[in-house]
Order: C-alpha cells, then sequence, then structure tokens
C-alpha cells in the first residue's frame, strides 16, 4: 500500500510536468489536442494524490512505523482520531497535504473557468500545474511522506501535544488551505493575462470568485487559529503579533482589498493594473506565509513544520514573483485603463483608500515581521518587533479601516453630491452618536475605544438602515415583509452578501476593541479554600486533582465562581506535561458570555498545594468566535449565483423589431 | 502485484493523455472566445444593468439624492443602449467598434456621450 | 501597581520562547522574570530601571518594542514613509484618474447616436429589465 502510494506520488509529478508543458505550449502554439490532454492529465493528478494520502492514513492507522514520517508523527498510545492531525502536523505530510488541496481545488476551478474562459484556460492551467509541480517535485526529492526506515523502530515518537485540541482538527488544514487556495485567482489572472485578455476584464468574475472563497478560508483560518491560542496557549489573549500569525494575517489583507478592488473593474472597468498587481501581492504573501511557517528565518511559537527547505520556498517565492511581474510587463499595453474617476467622494475612491490601508497595514506587518533578519544582517544585533509596535502602528490603520468600513458602502459609484451624501449618512451617522452617548452613561469613557465602537455602529447602523429602508420600499409596493426581505436579499446578492461580512467584520472589531480596551487581568497565588476576586466575580480555588498518563502529568484545578452573589458553576482548568517533547499546554477554564469572558488558567503549581492563577476578565471576546458563521453566510450569500440580468444577446425582448424599424 | 498496481497507476493517466489526440472529430476546444466582441459587449451590458439596478436601489432606499439618480440613471441607461446597438450591428462593425473602445475607449465613450452634454447643458 | 507591572511583562520578552513575551510565556523562566519585575517595582525601581536590568542581563533583544534609536529607528521611520508612501499613492491615483479625458464630442458620432436614435433602445432595455425582474420573482 505504501508502495502504491509512492508511485501514484512519482507519476502524479510526471503528469503535472506533463501538464504544465503540454498546457503552455498547446496554448501557444494553438494546438487544441495538446490543451485538452494537458487538462485531461491534471484532472488525473487529484486521484493520484489521494492514493498517495490513503497509503499514509493506511501506515497511521496500521502503526507502520517502518515508514519514517508515521514513527515520528504518532505512537501506539495516539487515538486513530489523530491520524487526521498527525497526517499534516509534519513537513512532509503537511506538504501532502498542500499538494492535494491544491490540486483538487485547482482541478475545479479549471472546470468552472474552462466553459467561460477558453483562451485563459490553459494558460491559468499551467501556471496551477506548476504550483502544484512544485510541492510535489519538494516531496519526491527532500521530504518525502512515505520514506522507509532502515530500522524499524518499537514505537513511534508521538504526536506533538499541542496539537491535541479541537482547533487543530480545522485551523492547520484550514489555514494551509487557504494559503495554497491564493493560488487559484493568482493563476485564472495570470493566465487571462498570459492569453492578453487581461485587459478586457474577462476575468474579473471568475477572479473575484475565487477570490472570495480563499478569503473565507483564510478568514476562518485566522479565527480559529486565534481560538486555539485563546483557550489552549494560556495567557489570555488571541493575537499576539506573533511572526507566523503575520504570516497568515498579510495574505489575509491583501485578499481583503482585492476582494474589493476586483469589484470597481466589474462595474467599472477600472483599476486593472491595480488588481493585477494586488493578486500577485496576495499570492506572494501567501508564499511568504508558507515559508515564514516552514523554518523561515524568524522563530514563533506556531511554526510546527521547522526545516531547512523553507529557504526553497523562499527561493519560488522569489521565482514566482518576478515572472508574474515579467508578465506583467509584458502585456502591460493590455492592462491601460481609460475610464475616468467621475468624482472623488465616490465607491470608487472609497474603495482605493479601503485597498491602500489594507496594503498599508501589510507592510507595516511585513516589515516588523522580517526587521530582524536585517537588524542582525546589518549590525549583528537582534532588534526584537513585539507587540507594542504593531499595536501602536497598525492600531490606528486599522481604526481608519473601520470607520471606512462604515463610510465607503453609503457611497454611491460615479458620483455623489453633498445632498446625497448627507442622505445617506444622517441616519447612521445619528446611530453612531446615540451608542456614544449610551457607552458614556454605562461608563465608558476611553476615547480611542468610543471612537472605534462609533465607526462599528456606523457601520453596522449604516447597513441595518438600509436594509430597513429596503424591506419597506419593497413594502409599499405591496410585498408582505418577510418576502420583501427575501426578495431584497435575491434580488441584490452581491450588496447583501456583503452587507453581511461586513456585519461579521463589525462582530469580530467588537471582540476586538472590547478586551483590548477593557480587559483587565490578575495573577493570584492560591492554596485550596482560598478566595480572591476580580470585577464581579469571586473564585473559590477547590483544589487540584493530579493524575499521571502514560504519556503525560495531567493537573486539573477547580474554582466555584460567583459573579456577585449568584453561584455561576464551577470551572475546571486543565494543565499537562509531556515529558517526551518536554512542553506544557494548559487549557483555561472559560466561562463565555456575549458580554464578557472569565477567564482561569493555572500558570505554576508551588508547593504545599499552592498554586498561581491568572484570572482575567475579557469583554465581548464571544463575538470574534461569533463572527466565523456570519462571515461565511455573507460570502455564500454574495457568491450564490444569480440569474444574468437580461439576457439581451440571446432573447431579444418583444419591443426588438418594432424598435429596429 | 506491486508491478501490476504500478501500471495501473501508469496507465490510466497516460490513457486520459492521449485522448483528446485519438478522439475523432473536429475539438471544440476554442469555439467561444471570452474576448469576442459579442462577450465583451455582454459583460458591459450586465455592468450597466448593475449599475441601473444599485442606483434604483439606493434611490427607493433614500440614500441617494433625486438630481444624483437622475444622472446615474442616464449615464448607466445610455450605456446599455449603445451597447444594445453595437449588439445589432453586424459581427464586422461590432469588431470595429471594439478596437476603438479598447485602442481610446475614452473617445469611443466620448462620442456615445458627446451629445449628453449637448442634452445637459441648452 | 499592577497594570505597571502587566505593561512592563507585556514589554519585555521572554529569551527561551522566542516572539512571547514573559506575560504571555508559560514557561519557568518567565514566570520567575515575572517576579522579577514586581520586587523591582515594589522596591520602587521606574520602568526604564526595570528595562534597562533586563537589557543588560539578555541583550537588547529582549524589548519587544524596539528602540527609538540607531538602528531600532529604522522600524519606526521606514514603517511611518511607507504609510506617507501610501498616502501620496492614494492622492496621485485618484488625480490621474481624475484627469483622464472628460468626454468630449464628437459631432460625427452625435449624428450617428443622437438620444433620439437611441430612443428605441432605451425602451428595450427598459423592457429587458423589467422581463428579469418579473424572472426573478418568479
Amino acid at each position: 500500500m505504501v508502495d502504491a502510494g509512492q508511485i501514484a506520488l512519482v507519476v502524479a509529478l510526471v503528469v503535472t510536468t506533463y501538464a504544465v508543458v503540454a498546457s503552455f505550449v498547446g496554448a501557444w502554439q494553438r494546438i487544441p489536442e495538446l490543451t485538452a490532454s494537458a487538462r485531461y492529465g491534471f484532472y488525473s493528478v487529484p486521484p493520484l494524490l489521494l492514493v498517495s494520502t490513503s497509503a499514509l492514513v493506511y501506515a497511521f492507522v496500521t502503526r507502520d512505523f517502518s515508514v519514517r514520517y508515521v514513527a515520528e508523527n504518532s505512537n501506539f498510545a495516539m487515538p486513530h482520531i489523530y491520524t487526521w492531525v498527525a497526517f499534516y502536523a509534519g513537513n512532509a505530510g503537511s506538504l501532502l497535504y498542500l499538494a492535494l488541496v491544491l490540486a483538487s481545488v485547482s482541478a475545479v476551478s479549471v472546470l468552472t473557468i474552462r466553459k467561460r474562459l477558453p483562451h485563459t484556460t490553459p494558460y491559468a492551467l499551467g501556471v496551477m500545474a506548476l504550483i502544484v509541480g512544485f510541492f510535489l517535485a519538494i516531496m519526491l526529492f527532500l521530504a518525502n511522506p512515505l520514506e522507509r526506515l532502515a530500522v524499524v523502530p518499537a514505537d513511534g515518537q508521538g504526536i506533538n501535544p499541542l496539537l491535541i485540541h479541537f482547533g487543530m482538527f480545522i485551523h492547520p488544514p484550514m489555514q494551509m488551505a487557504g494559503l495554497a487556495l491564493v493560488a487559484v485567482p493568482f493563476s485564472i489572472a495570470m493566465g487571462a493575462l498570459a492569453a492578453r485578455r487581461g485587459g478586457r476584464d474577462e476575468w474579473v468574475d471568475l477572479g473575484r470568485l475565487w477570490g472570495m472563497v480563499s478569503w473565507l478560508v483564510l478568514t476562518i483560518g485566522l479565527l480559529l487559529g486565534s481560538w486555539w491560542a485563546y483557550t489552549i496557549l494560556g495567557w489570555g489573549g488571541y493575537w499576539a503579533w506573533d511572526p507566523v500569525e503575520n504570516s497568515a494575517l498579510m495574505p489575509w489583507l491583501a485578499m481583503t482589498a482585492f476582494v474589493h478592488s476586483i469589484m470597481v473593474q466589474k462595474r467599472r472597468g477600472m483599476f486593472r493594473m491595480w488588481n493585477m498587481a494586488l493578486i500577485i501581492v496576495g499570492f506572494t504573501l501567501a508564499q511568504m506565509g508558507m515559508f515564514i511557517n516552514r523554518g523561515g528565518p524568524v522563530p514563533s511559537v506556531h511554526s510546527f513544520a521547522q526545516s531547512t527547505m523553507g529557504w526553497l520556498f523562499l527561493a519560488f517565492m522569489v521565482g514566482t514573483l518576478l515572472l508574474s511581474i515579467a508578465v506583467f510587463l509584458w502585456r502591460y499595453d493590455s492592462l491601460k485603463s481609460r475610464e475616468r474617476l467621475e468624482a472623488v467622494v465616490s465607491r470608487e475612491s472609497a474603495f482605493l483608500g479601503q485597498n491602500i490601508l489594507f496594503l498599508a497595514v501589510a507592510f507595516v506587518t511585513l516589515w516588523g515581521t522580517i526587521f530582524p533578519v536585517f537588524s542582525e544582517a546589518a549590525e549583528g544585533t537582534v532588534i526584537t518587533v513585539g507587540r507594542p509596535f504593531f499595536d501602536r502602528v497598525n492600531g490606528p490603520l486599522l481604526l481608519v479601516i473601520v470607520m471606512l468600513m462604515g463610510v465607503g458602502p453609503l457611497l454611491p459609484w460615479r458620483r455623489s453630491t453633498s445632498r446625497s451624501l448627507i442622505r445617506a449618512l444622517r441616519a447612521p451617522l445619528a446611530a453612531a452618536l446615540l451608542t456614544m452617548v449610551a457607552l458614556l452613561i454605562v461608563g465608558v469613557h476611553q476615547p480611542v475605544a468610543l471612537v472605534a465602537f462609533m465607526s462599528v455602529a456606523l457601520a453596522v447602523g449604516g447597513i441595518l438602515i438600509e436594509w430597513l429602508r429596503g424591506v419597506r420600499s419593497r413594502h409599499r409596493r405591496g410585498e408582505a415583509y418577510p418576502a420583501a426581505f427575501l426578495n431584497l436579499l435575491t434580488g441584490n446578492r452581491p450588496r447583501y452578501g456583503g452587507y453581511i461580512v461586513h456585519l461579521g467584520i463589525a462582530m469580530l472589531a467588537v471582540g476586538i476593541i472590547g478586551s483590548s480596551f477593557f480587559s483587565v487581568q490578575r495573577d493570584v497565588s492560591m492554596k485550596p479554600g482560598d478566595v480572591a476576586s476580580l470585577g464581579d466575580y469571586t473564585f473559590v480555588y477547590v483544589g487540584a486533582t493530579h493524575t499521571t498518563q502514560p504519556d503525560s502529568a495531567q493537573s486539573v484545578v477547580a474554582f466555584d465562581v460567583y459573579k456577585g452573589d449568584n453561584f455561576s458553576g464551577r470551572m475546571e482548568a486543565n494543565r499537562a506535561f509531556y515529558p517526551v517533547f518536554r512542553i506544557a499546554s494548559t487549557k483555561g477554564a472559560i466561562r463565555s458570555t456575549p458580554i464578557e469572558d472569565f477567564y482561569i488558567v493555572p500558570s505554576e503549581f508551588g508547593s504545599d498545594d499552592e498554586a498561581v492563577f491568572r484570572v482575567l476578565i475579557n469583554p465581548m471576546v464571544w463575538w470574534m468566535w461569533a463572527s466565523g458563521p456570519v462571515l461565511a453566510l455573507g460570502i455564500v450569500v454574495g457568491l450564490w449565483p444569480a440569474r444574468q440580468p437580461a439576457p439581451a444577446v440571446v432573447r431579444m425582448p418583444g419591443g426588438a423589431q418594432a424598435a429596429r424599424a | 502485484m506491486l508491478v501490476f498496481i504500478a501500471v495501473a497507476l501508469a496507465l490510466i493517466p497516460a490513457i486520459v493523455i492521449a485522448y483528446p489526440f485519438l478522439r475523432r472529430g473536429v475539438s471544440r476546444e476554442w469555439l467561444d472566445d471570452e474576448s469576442s466582441p459579442m462577450a465583451t459587449l455582454q459583460r458591459r451590458w450586465n455592468a450597466a444593468l448593475d449599475g441601473i439596478r444599485s442606483a434604483e436601489l439606493e434611490y427607493a432606499i433614500g440614500s441617494l439624492d433625486e438630481d444624483d439618480y437622475r444622472w446615474l440613471r442616464r449615464q448607466y441607461m445610455r450605456e446599455a443602449a449603445v451597447v444594445m446597438r453595437a449588439m445589432d450591428l453586424e459581427q464586422e462593425e461590432q469588431e470595429e467598434l471594439l478596437t476603438q473602445i479598447e485602442s481610446e475607449g475614452a473617445r469611443v465613450r466620448a462620442r456615445v456621450l458627446g451629445n449628453e452634454r449637448a442634452v445637459e447643458q441648452p | 501597581m499592577e497594570r505597571r507591572a502587566q505593561a512592563l511583562n507585556q514589554s519585555i520578552m521572554c529569551p527561551v520562547c522566542p516572539g512571547e513575551s514573559i506575560d504571555q510565556s508559560q514557561v519557568a523562566l518567565a514566570a520567575q522574570m515575572r517576579g522579577i519585575v514586581s520586587e523591582k517595582l515594589a522596591a520602587g525601581w521606574t520602568d526604564e530601571q526595570v528595562r534597562d536590568f533586563f537589557v543588560e542581563r539578555y541583550g537588547p533583544s529582549v524589548l519587544l518594542q524596539p528602540p527609538t534609536e540607531g538602528i531600532g529607528l529604522a522600524v519606526w521611520a521606514v514603517a511611518s514613509l511607507g504609510i506617507m508612501v501610501g498616502a501620496v499613492a492614494f492622492a496621485l491615483a485618484v488625480r490621474h484618474m481624475r484627469r483622464r479625458p472628460a468626454v468630449e464630442r464628437d459631432s460625427e458620432f452625435d449624428d450617428e447616436a443622437s438620444d433620439v436614435d437611441l430612443q428605441g433602445y432605451y425602451t428595450r432595455v427598459e423592457a429587458s429589465m423589467r422581463e428579469s425582474d418579473t424572472e426573478e420573482r418568479g
């Protein structure tokens, strides 16, 4: 079985290489048989990789420690369910996973673009196959997940305990899939450019579709990663501007800019070069993410598959970047747009401003992340660029972005007179002011937080008010309220899908603002029976139970928690130490409500039952995790295929002949 | 056994790859062209209609001023009308029109929109 | 006092667990360093003195916030420069797109596509919009 997987891997590389060559040559020389053959060949790659994957899974399940990867990432003690995690926990396995995902999604995307972009597809497919081929080649020559060991060990080394967490079942694969998926819109864009179709906007619809899909996957990956950090890293926070977090954030920022600016090209035929540049930047940053994650130069808590092959990823990144710049310059002329920006105050310029802001955040993040490498090279001293820097520089930029999220969607396309602007802004502004007054009454006096909350209120208010008015105006035309709501939604899917996404982002923002400005924490040392308090909460340390598992030492601590005078339950936190890995993993006890999280985490166990705990009240964090489903819903609504508006070509309306006469 | 698997794994892609060369009949690979004048016009048509719809919606909701709405709607209507007219033209003329749109988009738009000034200004 | 300690903890990196602050890290050394921070603060040290204390022991890289002098200044300078370049680029791009030739009049084409001429098409556009509207509902 393992050998079959090996063979499948080799065959997959050969077929992929063929697909690259045949697709480009076929498109270039206009040989339809050749491009068709490349395409069919490419379709056969995912099944082949599925064979390799099955082989690896089979080796895991049968505890076949003659396979190096299995021996390094599992042992007899590992429950079978963790095979899924172990599959991508190491370097070689994650490459196989990436290749499988990328090949499958690429094949699906080729199916979606083939009919509508017949000339672009061969080039796009060539690019996709090239990227898949890169992964396959690295796997076969440097990090083969199915490589055999000369001496078969009696038991494997086991899985990294930090990965044994529910979030780990979805977060890493989502994150990796997101990074890989950026390759799809990139390939479509490059294909369109190479086929000299870039300038005429052909690729825009499908580029937008796949851009949004990859955006959603990246978003979910980031959210799950933060959630994982929040619940298991045991420090009470979810984001620390750590290099690996940054490297996942940067492509997300670029893709966020892209999914917005692509709309301008769709609607107005503008921003052609800009969109190309954005997708190139997005893809480059996605590769940078893979590079940093995989033994890049900057150390981090999250990098799990350290290896020197990171440098190969860097080389590949530089190579694809140079190539895409070359293609860009080669087809430069086809990208020129003559459309005029009709007004400075318009949706178009709001999008441009949004793009610049997102790129600025991405730039600051990139710079801060890689700076230690520079400073070491230049002066020999490592300068750490940590959270204070990012908070201080990116914080204000993000605040402006949230403000723009409130105003931007209210600006009409093309032009807006001040009267329209006032009309559109009146009600949301009132909502924002109302929010401010309410917050002041509640006792929120932090100026920055007030402005931030007001911006969120502006965004949410704008959306809800527009929604309300839309429904009402339909209702006035004789539709019942539910029907009016549904018709409004289905009649303008991209618009309302976008609004739903914005609502999700507003929820995320509320969580971030609440927890960054109003979090309180305390480190307390307690003995069983001790009582301490933080804010409204009073907690009694009941005691700890220590148990020894075959692979770890577990300590479970229990607290009785009272909010005010009411008993709100017993909370249990857990700290485990894995001697083999010399890693401690802490699972905080979290009582989560939409208003605030109460969070207890044991940090040290001293002598005579005394232990130190960190206790936190994190306001609004709940909203961050709740935003995930909302974001997903928004994307689905936005992408749900709408019927083409009036097929003017196929069926001429009744009056056609008369009008001509 | 292993040899059999190896042959099977290699053979399937080989057959798939060879299939297009062995197939009879004319290839349908590039029957449509996404850059054909008709396809481009269709895209412009869609964009114009999207524009009308969103202008109407924003006006109905009350976030667009009456003047702005009239202006926007007229722009989009004209674009849609011009696209429709172009669709009625013969293939050849379409090609010509599009070359103009591509090479000097502004000028064509100018021709199309030029008379609007005449309407607006007197 | 506790707040000061926490702020300090967040600005000092744990030397053995790269990228994490001592506030965040769960290893013994970080806990020890947290202890030192609160001890020194209790002894009346200023924030600056505490930071210097750790820099002396572990080198400048122990501070999470880059210094505003020497090469550390470059971090801040380049970041602000980047943002400023972005702002300028925005202004230039808007200006460039605004300057694209405004719609010019072309008398020849005017005759070809006069408003009257397009009138029939307007009706058709309206008609196809209505048609797709009814489809949408049905």
